[in-house]
């Protein structure tokens, strides 16, 4: 081999790897921007059951009637506003509706795993979750029983 | 020699904004309950002044209680509760500060930093006539 055949080979392997670097990079750019748009996708949903399970529970103490309705329709309406659908997974747990009582609210919500538009996420989903309590007011109008928030 | 480096700093790049993004959710989570605990405690009002005089006078040990229940029933995995503490700033307000510890995901993998950060909240709730 000559010693211009050798420049000439040598230039085409640099090319080569130029260009495998390039794709390289470009993939791992790919998986980057996507893992970070997930991570965001998780933080927005979390703000939105946040915000979901916070409205119910209050929706429900307010309540007149103390309907679960309440709590899931409020919830139902901060997550569509917010552009998300909560499929039913909004719980409940109220023993009786009275002064002092405690109300739990849980909403959840499933983020799929880098979700691209058109194509649609991943199997796996992360499954994201609030959980929003808080007493009924011992001094509100409309409920039986004396305002004593007992052990 | 450059995109090695490059690729090791992208990679920690997106690790870091992972692990920030786990320790604000479980800040976000922390203020929540201690917002939602400051507002179940400012139900402890002295019955027979409020009745009788119309005044407010917030119970000490019935403010523990109702904070403690409150954070204890919202609380998720998320957070590893270190302390809390529920203050009386005054006759009809209630302060509560949480202390808690959030363990991070890609920390691990990097000797020598700590894979749990510290976060705190507090918030504070005023009985009164609406």
């Amino acid at each position: 081999m000559t010693r211009h055949n050798r420049t000439q080979t040598h230039n085409r392997e640099a090319g080569q790897a130029g260009a495998e670097i390039l794709v390289f990079g470009f993939v791992l750019l790919v998986g980057v921007i996507l893992l970070v748009a997930n991570t965001w996708a998780v933080i927005d949903a979390k703000l939105s059951v946040s915000a979901a399970s916070r409205e119910a529970t209050r929706a429900l103490v307010e309540s007149d009637s103390g309907s679960p309705d309440a709590a899931v329709q409020a919830a139902t309406d901060v997550m569509t506003g917010l552009g998300r659908s909560t499929s039913g997974d909004v719980s409940v747990d109220l023993d009786s509706f009275e002064r002092c009582a405690r109300v739990r609210v849980r909403v959840i919500s499933t983020v799929p795993a880098i979700a691209l538009p058109r194509i649609g996420g991943l199997r796996h989903a992360f499954v994201v979750r609030s959980t929003h309590s808080e007493i009924v007011d011992p001094f509100r109008s409309g409920l039986e029983g004396d305002a004593i928030c007992a052990p | 020699m450059l995109f090695p480096a490059a690729v090791l700093i992208v990679v920690f790049l997106a690790s870091l904004a992972v692990d920030s993004s786990v320790l604000f959710l479980g800040q976000r989570e922390l203020a929540n309950a201690a917002e939602a605990a400051a507002n179940d405690a400012a139900a402890a009002v002295d019955q027979d002044l409020y009745f009788g005089r119309g005044s407010y006078d917030l119970q000490s040990e019935e403010l523990q209680r109702l904070a403690t229940e409150a954070i204890a029933a919202r609380l998720d995995d998320s957070v590893a509760l270190t302390a809390v503490k529920v203050v009386r700033d005054g006759p009809d307000t209630v302060r509560v500060e949480i202390r808690g510890d959030v363990e991070l995901i890609f920390a691990k993998a990097i000797p020598g930093v700590a894979t749990r950060r510290a976060v705190h909240a507090s918030a504070t709730a005023q009985a009164r006539r609406r």
